[in-house]
């Protein structure tokens, strides 16, 4: 356990601070995984009750719900409230990055309120990674008292604790694959090239592969699927067009959205654009396609 | 696997970090100025001399980073004066009567003010719990009495004063949450600004008239007004909230001086950027980080370590639990010392990780894990942009908060707010970069000259 944004490093800090922590405290947890962030909140609920405490979820329906807040405000005493801002905004949206700065702007005046109602009690506050670097200038009061601040950059790698596909209470997959199956599928489809099988299947295994990486919030090995998969379809594209110009759109429209999810937007508009071209070109020879 | 009795230790120690003001008396209290080498510095000696000094009254400006003891200094303060029978002093919390995120003006001010005066001569027991003292009814009968309509400013919440008693306008619940009705006041008072200043001012004379009945005719009145310097905006009012405080204390200094009170307002670091002389207060007093590395000789210069300072963290730590017990030896803890700048709450975070680290892992501490914890530390402070490190780089190389550009001062305001800005002294005020991000600063500032080169070129 020696990656200080793993999963395991968080929890391990954290269960002492519930543990040890003897005044009312504070503290921020920024991560872009919703597992990460429900792993470790489920694991503090569980610590918190066996010590007889109770964990308060604090999660908004919308940007405009003021119920955190409120919640916050009025307290419960000596219990802890984990405050679940871990949402990403649409691309060209900041609806929950505004939500965010509105609550720790409204907050941060209001400290030591938070500091009588929540007694010995405690408030964990997690948000996303791209929101670490403006929290302290927004909150800059919370900010200065925090008991702690945890970055967790990953999943969990502890086998034990991926969690099973019914535990992931918000993410509404697009597919049912098995990543597993398609993982397989792949490495079947690179052994059948060696012998001299279809390059198009191993282009449409590392199609699905991505997708289905991208499903499950692994935008790394998803776009890295996904640009192989590309470049696989051009090869293809030059070599007979009328058969997979489509595909190649198809597959660099999906690399656009992996890319976009990485932060490369620039590469993302390109492969968006290129996209575009070839699906414009498409319609005027093809006007039935 | 720790042993139990590392582990109580351990646990002990972490609840001792917990950052907190502390009265003097506490045992983990250290008193940093009873060094001689600092005792210059010491803010409650130059407050209370300020105080003792004035033949009528006082009106003092004090200030600090968050987590130098702000607090911790006024309860000093006041223990210290209080040893005089003839001072009365009150600690007034102005977060508790003006929203803090929202551009203030003089008549909120004054108001929040006179309320919150009142109130903590109440709360204090110096004065009976008659009406005489409840500033907030006087504030409505003096409205009526200058024809304003109290109906008109949408004062229609009202709480019972005692039981049985009628119901009075709540004035202070309004002031704190309600926007349309400190507007409606502002609106509504402009042509009574020095009329309600005169009100105000009469007000806390009557105080001290009243404290001098119940206490003697030498009875003297200190209000701390604490909590001015949380006073600032969200991202979309951040510049007018701060301009009006500056403007509160740059052209309001006299109505702040409230006649035969000795008063103390804490307001934010960076109202030092544009407070040039007196403006109506009497002293400017700010807390400075510990000093833990000499100023620099030339821009660019090596830093030195500054001995003493070290040693004053090393004691201030000390009274917390046993640092070498923790961190194997001095050294260890002067690296992180050296990491923090001098901002005491930055070192109780680091050794607060160390010690939840040592709790799985035992004590000593290792020396790779003492810098993970200033990396961790470093996390915290990335927030800004390469052409932010070029302003940065040059308060670092010149120690001086000189920013030509009037739009960056609100800028570096924040930084000084946030802590990305350390405040020092000696001698005179000066200004460097949080360590933890020194380097930092400097290669993104190198990247921003670089970036601005290729242009020109091109």
């Amino acid at each position: 356990m020696s990656d200080p944004t793993s999963v395991e490093w968080a929890w391990a800090r954290l269960s002492i601070h519930l543990e040890w922590a003897s005044d009312f405290w504070l503290l921020f947890v920024f991560t872009d995984d919703p597992r990460a962030n429900q792993q470790l909140r489920e694991r503090a609920q569980s610590q918190l009750e066996a010590g007889g405490r109770q964990l308060v979820n604090l999660r908004p329906s919308a940007p405009d719900d003021t119920a955190v807040r409120d919640v916050l405000l009025q307290g419960r005493a000596d219990q802890v409230a984990w405050v679940d801002y871990v949402r990403h905004d649409a691309p060209g949206q900041a609806d929950w990055r505004e939500a965010w700065q509105r609550l720790c702007a409204q907050l941060n005046e209001r400290r030591e309120l938070l500091r009588r109602r929540w007694g010995t009690g405690g408030i964990v506050f997690a948000t996303t990674l791209d929101r670490l670097d403006a929290t302290p200038a927004v909150a800059p009061d919370l900010w200065t008292v925090r008991a702690l601040l945890l970055r967790v950059a990953t999943r969990s790698t502890d086998p034990s604790d991926r969690p099973s596909f019914e535990r992931i209470e918000d993410h509404r997959r697009k597919s049912t694959r098995d990543l597993e199956l398609d993982r397989q599928a792949v490495e079947r489809a690179r052994r059948k090239l060696a012998d001299g099988g279809p390059l198009a299947d191993l282009a449409l295994a590392l199609r699905t592969l991505s997708e289905t990486l991208d499903d499950l919030r692994e935008p790394d090995e998803a776009l890295a699927a996904g640009q192989e998969a590309v470049e696989h379809y051009r090869t293809l594209a030059r070599e007979e067009p009328e058969a997979y110009s489509s595909r190649l759109a198809a597959a660099l429209s999906d690399l656009g959205a992996r890319l976009f999810a990485v932060r490369q937007r620039d590469e993302a508009l390109a492969a968006a654009e290129e996209a575009v071209e070839l699906l414009r070109r498409l319609a005027h020879t093809e006007p039935e396609t | 696997m720790i042993d139990p009795a590392t582990t109580t230790q351990l646990r002990q120690l972490y609840q001792n970090l917990v950052d907190q003001p502390l009265w003097p008396d506490d045992p983990r209290y250290v008193d940093l100025y009873a060094d001689p080498g600092w005792a210059a510095l010491d803010p409650v000696a130059r407050l209370a001399t300020r105080i003792r000094f004035s033949a009528i009254e006082s009106s003092q400006l004090f200030s600090g980073h968050r987590g130098t003891g702000k607090s911790t200094q006024l309860r000093k303060l006041q223990r210290e004066l209080e040893g005089d029978p003839t001072y009365k002093v009150v600690i007034c919390d102005m977060e508790d009567y003006l929203p803090m995120t929202d551009a203030v003006d003089e008549v909120d001010f004054m108001l929040g003010a006179a309320g919150a005066l009142s109130d903590a001569l109440v709360d204090a027991g110096l004065l009976g719990r008659d009406s005489k003292g409840d500033y907030w009814t006087r504030f409505v009968d003096w409205l009526r009495g200058q024809r304003i309509d109290v109906e008109q400013l949408g004062l229609d919440a009202k709480v019972p004063v005692g039981p049985g008693a009628e119901l009075r306008f709540n004035v202070k619940a309004n002031l704190k949450s309600d926007a349309a009705f400190r507007e409606r006041v502002r609106e509504r008072m402009k042509l009574h600004v020095g009329a309600f200043r005169a009100e105000v001012h009469g007000f806390a004379q009557d105080c001290v008239k009243w404290l001098r009945a119940e206490h003697g005719d030498d009875t003297q009145l200190v209000v701390i007004y604490d909590s001015i310097e949380h006073l600032r905006g969200i991202t979309t009012n951040e510049r007018a909230v701060a301009e009006s405080v500056e403007g509160l204390f740059r052209g309001h200094g006299d109505a702040l001086r409230f006649p035969h009170v000795h008063t103390i307002y804490t307001v934010p670091p960076w109202l030092r950027l544009h407070y040039a002389g007196t403006d109506g207060f009497d002293s400017y007093c700010q807390i400075p980080c510990i000093k833990v590395r000499k100023r620099a000789p030339d821009p660019g210069g090596q830093v030195q370590p500054d001995p003493a300072g070290l040693d004053v963290l090393w004691r201030v730590a000390g009274k917390r639990g046993d640092m070498q017990w923790l961190l194997r030896d001095r050294a260890a803890f002067d690296e992180l010392a050296l990491a923090c700048g001098g901002y005491l709450r930055d070192l109780f975070r680091m050794l607060t990780d160390l010690t939840a680290h040592a709790a799985l892992h035992g004590v000593p501490v290792a020396g790779d894990r003492c810098r993970l914890a200033i990396e961790e530390l470093r996390s915290a402070y990335q927030g800004f942009t390469n052409r932010q490190a070029v302003w940065l780089q040059a308060i670092e190389d010149s120690g001086r908060l000189d920013i030509p550009d009037l739009d960056d001062q609100h800028t570096i305001a924040r930084f000084l707010d946030t802590h990305v800005l350390l405040a020092y002294r000696n001698g005179e005020d000066w200004y460097a970069v949080h360590p933890v991000i020194r380097e930092l600063v400097a290669d993104r500032a190198a990247a921003w000259h670089r970036a601005q080169r290729g242009q020109a070129e091109r």
